[in-house]
């Protein structure tokens, strides 16, 4: 199983204050968008019990440092970071440059949290997937492999209420997953397998969004 | 000019959600031009009657089958089928934003070149005369410590505008109009899609959480060396209400932590929370502030909680609770008949 987890780095929410004299957000510390990180402690449980390799890839603003050592910590075998201007401008078209990053690649399953904890848009995954012409489904709090290629996956609905569905792979697969990152995880820098690298790829914005 | 269409959103596919006058609320507002406004429903047996009656000047049905309108795909291909038919020139189209026509609307956004803002919880036009496409939506961000206010660029003013609604925001009085133009557009099964529906199952109350069921019960300190819970348990199961508590309950360990409720434990937001054995201190009822009836039993008809309650019952829970039970379990075999 070839299972790509999207990471974005975001400010964490928790730390954010206004600065009223300044009129504006402060106390943005770095970190990593949490669902997607249980995106990727999802895929390490699987590597655990089943043949998979993980790559983790993240886009940012070329002038951004991003320390990715919290994230090697996780048993991943490849690191992808593209680098594209204007990121925070035309955010909506984050999915642009990580589906030139991505359409060559075999993929299985593509893994990351639904929305992101500083904007809350919910859109790079599904434009992904509709820019590779693959299935999306967002929400989705646990996932189970059906047979080699297909996978099926719960979502609630309403206050009390499971539905099932199942997806063909490949597939962009949104998360719900509940917080088990501190629970689960308590990963040790292994750094990335021999002759593997933290590869950087420039991406490029085109088009019109918000 | 920008007509404003709204996906009106339905309950599983047969019934019209309350959102729908929340989202026409929304609709009437950004209608600056005061073009006709258009509804799209794609459901899966809505009643015939309902069409005539809809708030909007033009209705636009499309009806699948059941297991498939709980798929984004169909509605994707539903939506096409419906541009297609009427030859919609460049519109906003407002959307609820739940999982499933969240991922219609971006999909679609996609596929029309055009733009999409999500988990709206406003929409501002700038002014009486302004244009509808300038308009600014107001979002959430950060958890919701801040908001941020954006636009669509103008660059393609001839492409669609998608809008997804916070569902929070999407309240308004059930509203009955009379439409000019309700059209019926026959679209047999869309193509099978990659994602399929299996199954539905309700959440049992030993898994379910406080913060999202319907129904929750709470037990106080008023059940510590009172015997067995047996009977509490029943109820629990026939109203599928998970249980919580006070602080003094979880202390005494009858519930387990996270399942406490009040200032230093969990809000919670249930239609029904019944209260037992409850006195109903200050730091509790902050808990239950979003719970829009309560039910309290308690010995002692003094107890604070009785101000709170919608239905109060004195009288010891011993007692109280097998007669609520059988009237519970009677009532429920009646609506099975
Ligand atoms: C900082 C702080 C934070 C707190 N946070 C919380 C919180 O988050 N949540 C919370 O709940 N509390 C909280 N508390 C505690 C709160 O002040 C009360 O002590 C607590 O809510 C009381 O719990 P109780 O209603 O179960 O017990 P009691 O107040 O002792 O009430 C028991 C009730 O049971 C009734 N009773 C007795 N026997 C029977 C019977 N056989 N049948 C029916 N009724 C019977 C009695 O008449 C009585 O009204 C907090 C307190 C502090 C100081």
């Amino acid at each position: 199983m070839n299972i790509c987890v999207l990471i974005k780095p975001v400010a964490d929410p928790a730390s954010i204050r206004w600065d009223y004299r300044e009129q504006r957000l402060d106390f943005m510390t770095p970190g990593f968008n949490r669902p997607d990180l249980h995106a990727l402690q999802w895929a390490c449980d699987y590597k655990q019990t089943h043949a998979a390799r993980i790559t983790i890839v993240t886009v940012v603003d070329p002038d951004q440092e991003i320390d990715v050592k919290p994230l090697l910590k996780y048993p991943v075998d490849d690191c992808i970071i593209i680098k594209c201007a204007n990121l925070s401008r035309y955010r909506h078209q984050t999915a642009l440059p990580l589906v030139q990053a991505l359409k060559d690649q075999a993929f299985d399953l593509i893994l990351s949290g639904s929305q992101s904890e500083d904007t809350h848009s919910g859109v790079t995954p599904a434009v992904l997937a509709e820019f590779l012409g693959i299935p999306y489904f967002s929400e989705v709090y646990q996932i189970d492999p059906a047979s080699d290629h297909i996978w099926q996956v719960k979502r609630k609905s309403g206050r009390d209420r499971v539905q099932t569905f199942r997806i063909d792979l490949p597939a962009v697969i949104g998360g719900d997953w509940v917080d088990r990152t501190e629970t689960v995880c308590s990963p040790v820098f292994r750094g990335l397998p021999p002759g593997k690298g933290i590869g950087q790829i420039y991406g490029r914005m085109f088009g019109e969004g918000t | 000019m920008r007509k404003v269409f709204c996906y009106v959103p339905v309950v599983d596919g047969t019934v019209l959600n309350e959102h729908a006058w929340g989202l026409m609320k929304i609709a009437n507002k950004i209608n600056t031009e005061r073009l006709p406004l258009a509804g799209i429903v794609v459901h899966s047996g809505l009643e015939k009657e309902q069409w005539g009656e809809l708030p909007f000047d033009e209705v636009y049905h499309v009806r699948l089958e059941a297991e498939q309108w709980k798929v984004a795909d169909a509605h994707v291909q539903a939506f096409e089928h419906v541009h297609h038919e009427i030859g919609a020139a460049q519109g906003i189209y407002l959307f609820a934003s739940n999982p499933l026509y969240h991922e219609t609307a971006v999909r679609l956004s996609v596929r029309y070149g055009g733009a999409v803002i999500t988990h709206a919880v406003d929409i501002h036009t700038p002014n009486s005369d302004a244009a509808a496409s300038s308009f600014t939506v107001k979002r959430e961000i950060y958890r919701g410590k801040a908001h941020e206010y954006v636009t669509f660029r103008s660059s393609n003013p001839t492409s669609h505008q998608f809008v997804t609604m916070s569902p929070a925001v999407l309240y308004g009085e059930r509203m009955q109009g009379q439409p000019s133009v309700v059209r019926e557009i026959h679209y047999d099964n869309p193509t099978a899609g990659k994602v399929r529906f299996v199954s539905e199952s309700v959440i049992g109350w030993e898994e379910l959480k406080i913060t999202e069921a319907r129904c929750v019960i709470g037990v106080g300190r008023g059940l510590s060396g009172a015997g067995s819970m047996a009977d509490i348990v029943r109820l629990a199961e026939l109203l599928n209400a998970p249980i919580g508590g006070s602080k003094v309950a979880d202390e005494l360990g009858l519930i387990p932590r996270d399942r406490r409720i009040g200032s230093s434990g969990s809000a919670i937001d249930a239609d029904i929370y019944i209260a037992i054995g409850i006195s109903g201190s200050s730091q509790h009822l902050e808990g239950i502030k979003g719970v829009k009836r309560v039910i309290a039993v308690n010995s002692d008809p003094s107890a604070p909680i009785f101000q709170r309650c919608d239905i109060g019952i004195v009288g010891k829970f011993q007692d109280v609770i097998p007669a609520l039970v059988a009237a519970v379990q009677s009532e429920s075999s009646v609506s099975a008949t």
